[in-house]
């Protein structure tokens, strides 16, 4: 029953599977391997990148298709259900309400670039979709009365997700299973699914469609396949799952703003993790955000001891705390030209050949 | 004679099609070698593989008694080399004069030579100003041959130099051609013409499915008719019936 | 002595310049376009005619700043991300110059104000120079045939160069103030024309000119310009191409840095989040004009100085959305750029 669910997409690389299988447990069982609000927290981040990353793959990998605008649907899902929320109280319902708003909005915008992709040449679609972006991103900073602008927006959940909501009266096996555990695992298994969902849709024949277009256009044209009407459908689809992503992180997170959701920041973060985990993989985008993630949140704890160590020299500041974006940069660079095929991506090749 | 170039079992893939198996021949110098073949033979990755446009994977190409397989494409072409390819390479954005400045790498367009270019495709003279892809296809040839004349040059490779011309600029081109062995000029040129072929080359070599067949002095093969039919699928006897 | 014996007799006459067409007169044709159009929209003479001076004279840094972008992108198919950052730290090197010599911008003398103004200019683009040499060596030489993985690498070079400023001149923004003589500017009721515009047009202008001139009649711009159709061919012809497009890019580089040092003066303040502040601007720029197209670059570059003055004037919130606006049009109206180099 294993290998029908996962189609026969599980990676054939034994290291690779173990690696999946680790994080996935770690992922998993995390309040009672680490325990703490920061590793829930980092878990949870995790999952929404995870899916997030994915659904990028989806698009590049897939369909080598180079765009910018992917942070326009996360924020278009994180903000839609902040704005339900706000407008008709925290309770399922608006919740969804929010979520099918944000999916139809997110659906149109990947629809009009769609559009727009076939009219120009590749690379000008990228600085296309990167414009659009900063114009969205410019639209939410303005308009504070919507969106809270800068200061962002705190999304209030209906109540067995709020850290006060204790389900059990007592610990089990030592953890309290509060609202915020309930959360996690709510984004745990929806990503869980999701993730299933896209590497049954890279399987499918819809898939190989799509791999076929990518390896060579006009000839999966010319096989009566029309090109265009794919990378629509792919487009839509990559943009509903990114949206998902958002709707995810409003709930966990309880608060967005432009920085965790539309800035380049976060866009040089995806394609960072893609290009770790392996494109076109699906799989990959786990390595990638569990890998990036985890280095975000330690490298200013490794930082600060190498402040210490520096102090008084001019090299102190190479490692000052706010520097930790050099060091990314640098990490970025290496890894582009030592991974190009990511970690999934490069351990496949040594299986299946040249 | 001296071998002024020489391939020893050169294999060269393109994307990941294995397209040279292991080519083996060799150029004697001051000569004509005709490189012959069905389409899709490997004719022009030869071609290409020897200007380290497309390198060769593995194997050996010696250029003027040197190894070519640190050297960049610029570095061959400097060393005396000349070459047409089958699509031309036209700047088509720019004129034909541009186009002739171009070629004229060392020291600029030499007068003299250009006016005994003009004297044979007395057309370049006429469209000097004209923007290359105003150009016919035959003057576009032309071009293409004038722009790899307009240098002394020691080995001219040329990728199907007669393709779409009329026959009497071919008959032009033979003349040229036959001028330039005068004057010591070793060429490599790849033809489908059987009749162009015979009528200027000394040495023939047969290239079938990514591999050298047959080489021979052109008399040999010209009077083997069997040969003739194995290789190309006709014969000289049979395209002049 | 040997001179080609073509007398002009011989030769049909050329058809017309061979290089301009309708098309782009068309695109230059927008530009009054737009003034006109906003000259409707703006009630007052005086204030449009000095936004219009205004608009022109930011249209000109900018083409300065994407001029290199654009160039390296038309040339070597190079889509190098970091090239905002050679903005920033040409301006940064700018403001080293004029903060060893304070006192320099207290001269009433317009010759010693432009030789200060020209120093910091050169120092910027010495320096950058110098980066950009490195830059392509290590990082893009090696990603030439792959689009993503250029962008993905030059947004990592942007990405440390810029943490590199952080360290060496902090996150506040530094002051550089225009010396004396450039201060100020003649007034005439409602319309201002402050002096550094000149400066601003006159270099511009001096940039556009010498670009064409270098491209049309010079063997380097023949190169290029060949280059850019067939790199393969030129390479046959003997010509060590690899060294030609390291010399673009760092010519691009250091243009971006003359486009820095110009704004920072004009703006009197440079915060090391210039360069991504300008990179959608510099984008819009040169996918709007065409690639590798010096005069679709100009045009472009004046559109949208213009434009951006005009709607920041009226709506100043819309700023953003007019520029994106005029790309989606000239898109829509040309997909491969205003003035594309192949017809």
């Amino acid at each position: 029953m294993g290998r029908s669910l996962f189609s026969e997409s599980l990676p054939k690389s034994r290291l690779v599977q173990l690696g999946l299988v680790l994080i996935i447990i770690c992922l998993l069982l995390n309040p009672w391997l680490f325990g703490g609000t920061k590793v829930l927290g980092i878990s949870a981040k995790i999952c929404i990148f995870i899916l997030l990353v994915a659904s990028y793959d989806l698009l590049i990998g897939y369909t080598g298709i180079i765009s910018f605008a992917h942070t326009i649907f996360f924020a278009v899902g994180a903000y839609g259900v902040a704005m339900s929320v706000q407008h008709f109280g925290s309770n399922w319902l608006s919740i969804t309400v929010g979520c099918i708003c944000s999916l139809i909005l997110s659906a149109v915008v990947a629809f009009f670039l769609g559009l727009v992709s076939f009219r120009v040449k590749r690379i000008f679609f990228a600085m296309i979709t990167l414009a659009i972006a900063s114009a969205f991103a410019v639209f939410i900073n303005q308009n504070i009365g919507i969106t809270g602008g800068e200061d962002g927006m705190h999304v209030k959940v209906p109540s067995p997700l709020t850290p006060t909501f204790k389900l059990l009266d007592e610990k089990f096996f030592g953890v309290w299973i509060n609202g915020k555990l309930i959360s996690f695992y709510m984004v745990f298994s929806f990503t869980f699914v999701m993730i299933l969902a896209m590497l049954r849709i890279t399987k499918s024949p819809f898939g190989r469609i799509l791999t076929a277009i990518r390896e060579n256009e006009f000839r999966t044209n010319a096989l009566g396949y029309t090109s265009n009407t794919y990378v629509i459908a792919i487009l839509v689809m990559s943009a509903c799952f990114a949206t998902f992503a958002g709707v995810m992180l409003a709930i966990t997170n309880r608060y967005i703003s432009t920085e965790t959701t539309i800035t380049m920041q976060i866009m040089i973060d995806i394609l960072l993790m893609v290009v770790i985990g392996g494109m076109g993989t699906i799989y990959g985008a786990v390595f990638g955000a569990a890998i990036v993630i985890v280095a975000q949140n330690y490298i200013p704890t490794i930082l600060n001891f190498a402040t210490s160590a520096t102090v008084d020299t001019p090299f102190q500041v190479l490692f000052e705390h706010e520097r930790w974006l050099f060091w990314l940069g640098i990490v970025f660079i290496l890894s582009v030209y030592f991974f190009p095929q990511g970690i999934a991506g490069r351990f496949e090749r040594r299986i299946t050949g040249p | 004679m001296n071998i002024v170039l020489q391939l020893n079992d050169v294999n060269t893939y393109v994307d990941h099609y294995h397209i040279l198996q292991g080519v083996s021949f060799q150029v004697p110098e001051n000569e004509v070698t005709i490189l012959l073949g069905r389409n899709g033979a490997g004719k022009s990755t030869t071609l290409r593989s020897i200007m380290r446009m497309a390198p060769a994977k593995s194997g050996e190409i010696i250029l003027f008694g040197e190894s070519t397989k640190a050297r960049n494409t610029h570095e061959i072409s400097n060393k005396g080399v000349s070459y047409i390819p089958e699509n031309l390479g036209i700047f088509n954005s720019l004129t034909v004069e541009e186009n002739m400045r171009i070629a004229a790498k060392h020291g600029g367009l030499n007068y003299e030579r250009l006016n005994w270019i003009f004297g044979i495709f007395p057309e370049i003279k006429k469209f000097w100003y004209w923007p290359a892809d105003r150009l016919s296809g035959g003057q576009k040839q032309m071009l293409a041959i004038s722009r790899a004349l307009i240098e002394p040059t020691k080995l001219l490779i040329m990728d199907e130099p007669s393709k779409g011309l009329a026959p009497f600029i071919v008959d032009l081109l033979l003349e040229v051609l036959q001028e330039l062995k005068q004057l010591k000029t070793t060429m490599l040129i790849v033809e489908h013409d059987f009749r162009f072929a015979t009528s200027i080359g000394d040495h023939v070599v047969v290239m079938d499915n990514g591999r050298v067949v047959y080489q021979a002095p052109v008399a040999e093969f010209s009077s083997n008719d069997d040969l003739q039919k194995t290789y190309l699928g006709l014969s000289l006897s049979s395209q002049n019936e | 002595m040997n001179k080609l014996k073509l007398r002009h007799s011989d030769l049909p006459t050329p058809i017309g310049i061979a290089w301009w067409t309708h098309q782009d007169t068309a695109a230059w044709l927008l530009i009054p376009c737009i003034m006109v159009v906003f000259l409707g929209c703006i009630p007052d003479m005086s204030s449009w005619l000095t936004l219009t001076v205004a608009g022109l004279a930011t249209g000109m840094m900018l083409f300065i700043m994407t001029a290199g972008f654009n160039l390296v992108f038309g040339l070597m198919g190079v889509l190098n991300f970091g090239h905002s950052v050679f903005i920033s730290l040409g301006a940064y090197c700018g403001f080293v110059v004029v903060n060893q010599n304070i006192p320099a911008l207290m001269y009433d003398n317009i010759y010693l104000n432009l030789l200060l103004v020209a120093s910091a200019a050169v120092f910027a683009m010495i320096i950058v120079s110098i980066v950009a040499v490195i830059f392509e060596r290590l990082l893009i030489r090696r990603v030439y045939k792959n689009e993503l993985m250029q962008i993905l690498v030059t947004i990592g070079g942007l990405i440390v160069i810029e943490q590199v400023i952080y360290m060496i001149w902090g996150s506040e923004s530094v002051i550089v103030p225009k010396p004396l003589a450039l201060r100020g500017g003649w007034s005439s009721g409602d319309f201002v024309f402050e002096k550094y515009r000149i400066l601003a047009l006159v270099t511009g202008l001096l940039l556009f000119g010498s670009l064409l001139l270098i491209f049309k009649k010079t063997k380097i711009g023949l190169l290029i310009r060949a280059g850019v159709e067939n790199r393969e061919m030129v390479e046959s012809f003997g010509y060590n191409v690899s060294m030609l497009f390291t010399a673009v890019f760092v010519a691009g580089a250091a243009l971006a840095a003359l486009g820095g040092v110009l704004w920072s003066f004009h703006e009197e303040e440079v915060s090391a989040q210039l360069g991504q502040s300008m990179m959608v601007a510099v984008f819009i720029i040169a996918i709007c004009g065409g690639l590798g197209s010096i005069m679709g670059c100009f045009v472009t570059a004046l559109l949208v100085g213009l434009l951006s003055n005009y709607v920041g004037y009226i709506a100043q919130d819309f700023v953003h959305y007019s520029t994106i606006t005029l790309m989606i049009v000239i898109l829509i109206w040309r997909p491969r750029g205003l003035i594309p180099l192949n017809k």
